[in-house]
């Protein structure tokens, strides 16, 4: 019941948040300089009234209110808008960009996070023995080099060895493929993406886990433990790991949101067909529907993460619970 | 009550143990020693006090001789074997033994934990059975005026008194010959820190308890300990039965800290 409550609460910010999010996306591309049509005046072949024409169809020089408006018209259809550049509905390009976002981003988050916890916890549970030392300095070592390095350094690699691929999502031919060449081939593409996603966010991750599992294993209850000789593996797993997952959960949620805007990146740079490409495609040509259809879909997610993350402590802890009963 | 010459439960012989302290700034290492040559002895079924002023060392004494933070070097004998000697697996099978009451017990439990759950764990790793184990934890918790209903509550909705009685029947799950109150009674109002202090005193015969008191408040562990140690840079100044340390305090860190506690609660020293 409670938990229904909050759901619903949640949900309802979240729509909020959209529409806000939305409205100034609107506002902000209004006011940068050109729209889609700006390019095709220098081309000699087109004449000015043919671009005219064009600014009528697709209603350029209506007042700011009445494009929202019409926008807004076009979400309640289910479209967002048309893409200059597709020329088609931005939803459904949405939809097939943004699930190999998804597929990507998910599996980036993951991973990183089944490695990071692990090592988190060995750095906490030894921070002044060779563990924890090297895992300080690795993960510093990692989290200075920027991402769009990573991703290179990843691409060499791939060149190098040619054990990956350097880009792209399939291989031509992949319709005729068996069921074991598909996921072979989907690994030869997949790999490189995910492991740039997951180097690029595991420090951070790592160093959470560690100072929450730090400050844990310093309180008394855990001396208390030690010395009625609980076995040290159950000290940090049992007793130490679940008392400091709570600020973890909620870094998981906003991780979400953060590998979602490296993918971005890596995306673009290994060429993944997701949201980044679209994403700058729709920038340079200034494909206004797209753009705002990307940028709200990345604020969904990034919703969703945190929303999941709140779903999850409101189940683990009892004491969230009772607060928002109150 | 005066001690009788009994055999030492645990003796602790020229223990040292220092920390390294670094400047914020420049970062220079220096060493302060917290026990330097501590050398005493805990009868068997004795109450002994060991008060100081705040970084006297009293604390790192509490958690050297249970082991939670191993002094540097030195002996410390307890049931036939240098505990300082012992590997890993062997320390754990007597740690047991040597139980620790810390000052504040709203974080001396796993709170996701309830009071229950909080008093099985240290029974698990003895290999005793579900029921086993919830018939001595209920028993327990009734010896320490917890009542059987409240044992499924979690441990953060009882009140400060309650967690400090649960603290005590979980310390005692496992038979214990030792039991450290590390300042447990600091910052309890006088009516809880009498209750505690009956408790304990209850419990000591029945259960074959031997405490050891970590206190700044001389004349409180003057009222029911049977020697006293007073620590004072990390070393022990003057040790003696309660009622020595008290009529004739010889080093003046005593002195002091017989003036303040008359100081602070009006008490007096008793009349020779």
């Amino acid at each position: 019941m409670i938990a229904l409550r909050f759901l619903v609460r949640r949900a309802f910010h979240a729509i909020l948040l959209l529409f806000a999010v939305s409205l100034l996306t609107f506002l902000f591309l209004q006011l940068a300089p050109g729209d889609f049509l700006s390019e095709m005046k220098l081309n000699p072949q087109i004449s000015p009234e043919t671009i005219a024409a064009l600014r009528q169809q697709y209603g350029l020089d209506d007042p700011l209110p009445v494009r929202y408006a019409r926008w807004l018209q076009s979400v309640a259809r289910g479209e967002f808008g048309h893409s200059f550049a597709y020329n088609r509905p931005v939803a459904p390009l949405l939809w097939e960009r943004g699930r190999n976002t998804l597929m990507l981003t998910v599996a980036a988050m993951g991973l990183t996070w089944l490695v990071a916890v692990p090592l988190g916890v060995w750095s906490a549970a030894r921070p002044k023995r060779w563990p924890g030392r090297t895992i300080s300095a690795g993960t510093v070592a990692l989290h200075s080099l920027p991402d769009l390095l990573i991703a290179l350094l990843l691409l060499m690699l791939a060149v190098r060895t040619r054990w990956f691929a350097t880009g792209g999502m399939l291989s031509l031919g992949f319709e005729e493929m068996t069921l074991g060449e598909r996921v072979k081939d989907l690994l030869y593409h997949f790999t490189l993406p995910v492991v740039a996603l997951v180097l690029g966010n595991l420090p951070v991750v790592v160093r959470h886990v560690h100072a929450a599992m730090a400050e844990t294993l310093e309180a008394p209850f855990i001396r208390v433990l030690r010395a009625h000789g609980v076995p040290e593996w159950r000290v940090l797993l049992r007793h130490a790991l679940p008392v400091s997952a709570n600020p973890l959960l909620s870094l998981f949620g906003v991780s979400f949101g953060v590998l979602l805007s490296q993918s971005l990146i890596v995306e673009v740079v290994m060429t993944w067909p997701g949201l980044g490409p679209l994403l700058l495609e729709a920038v340079f040509s200034r494909d206004v529907y797209v753009l705002i259809g990307v940028v709200l879909a990345s604020t969904l997610l990034l919703v969703l993460g945190t929303l999941i993350a709140d779903c999850i402590l409101l189940w683990t802890d009892p004491r969230i619970r009772r607060e928002s009963a109150a | 009550m005066a001690a009788e010459p009994v055999a030492p439960l645990i003796e602790a012989r020229r223990l040292r143990k220092s920390f390294v302290k670094r400047h914020p700034l420049r970062g220079n290492a220096q060493a302060v020693a917290a026990l330097d040559e501590v050398t005493f002895t805990v009868s068997s079924g004795s109450i002994v006090g060991v008060v100081g002023e705040s970084g006297s060392g009293k604390s790192t004494l509490a958690r050297a001789i249970t082991m939670l933070q191993p002094p540097d070097s030195g002996e410390l004998w307890f049931a036939g074997s240098d505990l300082c000697r012992l590997g890993p697996g062997a320390l754990r099978r007597v740690r047991p033994q040597l139980q620790v009451l810390f000052q504040d017990s709203a974080t001396a439990f796993n709170p996701g934990f309830t009071a229950l759950e909080a008093g099985e764990e240290p029974l698990r790793l003895q290999g005793m059975d579900k029921v086993a184990r919830r018939s001595r934890v209920l028993e327990l918790f009734r010896q320490v005026g917890i009542a059987e209903a409240a044992a499924q509550r979690s441990v953060h909705s009882f009140s400060g008194g309650q967690k400090q009685r649960l603290a005590i029947a979980r310390a005692l799950t496992v038979s214990p010959k030792l039991l450290v109150l590390d300042e447990t009674f600091s910052g309890q109002d006088l009516s809880l820190r009498a209750q505690i202090v009956n408790l304990l005193l209850d419990l000591r015969p029945e259960k074959g308890l031997t405490y050891v008191v970590i206190s700044h408040d001389l004349a409180f562990v003057g009222q029911f300990c049977d020697e006293i140690v007073v620590m004072h840079r990390g070393r022990i100044v003057e040790s003696g039965t309660a009622s020595q340390v008290l009529r004739a305090p010889q080093h003046e860190q005593t002195q002091a800290l017989l003036r303040s506690a008359s100081l602070l609660t009006g008490w007096s020293r008793p009349a020779s």
